[in-house]
């Protein structure tokens, strides 16, 4: 069915090219985002 | 603009003023507190600035193993305006926020509660309206409502940062929206009944396209003070909620017959 293949692929288009988006951002990430009294880190 | 509030054990703010002067902030507050929990006294440091400059000392502060090694807790807040001398040009900058702004944003909008479950349903419901009369008024006011595009950037921006919770909780959301999008087509056709008079939509290529763009604006301006995120969330919905409501309606009525023509046609 053409539809849902259409659907699946708007999804995957729109978060993938905003995984684009994020990277040109160069926004620093990874396991130091967050504030050692949270627990993590 | 933001105001970037540290709290910290006092012998970590000389180097939290450090971070910041490096980040260029030239004013730093600092305030005593005590904090109940810990049960001990600690600072406040505390910065309004541009956004760069916000997001610049954010970074320093997670990025620092003495600050990172100490029980400390780090806010942010998108501020108005700030009046303290520093020139409007550079202190109204925009982009781009601070990474816990934008991961934590998704997050947040990325919960499954009952007033997701209500917006997601009633959304769909006013969708379905505007599917079966092919009335634009009505999709484009169902779309504005629509929770679509904060949980399709959740999945984006937890694929980038490797945050596999945030990307399960996206697709958990988006499950949960086209589930009750495909009941709500299902449940206005029940009670209005056919034909669906909706048909307007666009061959494969364009739809492609027009979802790249989208993903990219939706994207950047994520991490824009203006970004003006949720109208671009309308084309988002649109772009995604109409199938699901336009499939619970043909479940009921039955696949128009110009519809089955451009289902084979988009199956060649």
């Amino acid at each position: 069915m053409a539809a849902p293949r259409q659907l699946v692929i708007n999804l995957l288009t729109i978060s993938l090219t905003s995984v684009l988006a994020y990277s040109a951002l160069h926004l620093k990430h990874g396991s130091g985002w967050r504030a050692p009294s949270s627990g993590r880190g | 603009m933001h105001e970037i509030r540290a709290t910290l054990p006092p012998d970590q703010v000389a180097p939290a003023m450090r971070l910041a002067r490096e980040a260029g902030i030239q004013r730093v507050s600092v305030a005593d507190v005590y904090v109940h929990g810990p049960d001990q006294r600690q600072q406040v440091v505390s910065v309004e600035t541009s956004t760069p400059k916000a997001r610049a000392f954010v970074e320093a502060l997670l990025g620092s193993s003495d600050i990172r090694g100490a029980d400390c807790s780090i806010t942010s807040r998108e501020l108005r305006a700030i009046v303290n001398g520093e020139d409007v040009a550079a202190l109204t900058k925009p982009m781009s926020e601070p990474f816990p702004d934008v991961i934590q944003d998704l997050w947040q909008l990325s919960h499954l509660t009952v007033s997701y479950l209500a917006r997601a349903a009633a959304g769909a419901l006013l969708l379905a309206t505007g599917i079966l009369d092919n009335n634009a008024v009505a999709i484009v006011v169902a779309a504005l409502f629509l929770p679509f595009l904060a949980e399709v950037l959740a999945i984006g921006f937890g694929l980038w940062s490797r945050d596999g919770r945030l990307t399960a909780r996206g697709l958990r959301a988006i499950g949960v929206s086209m589930t009750l999008a495909y009941a709500g087509g299902a449940v206005v056709a029940a009670i209005q009944g056919g034909p669906i008079h909706f048909t307007d939509f666009r061959s494969p290529l364009s739809s492609f396209a027009i979802s790249a763009v989208i993903g990219i604006a939706a994207g950047l301006s994520n991490a824009d003070d203006t970004g003006r995120r949720y109208l671009i969330g309308v084309a988002a919905a649109v772009q995604l909620a109409i199938f699901p409501v336009w499939f619970g309606a043909a479940t009921i009525i039955g696949l128009p017959e110009q519809a089955v023509i451009w289902l084979r046609l988009g199956s060649l």
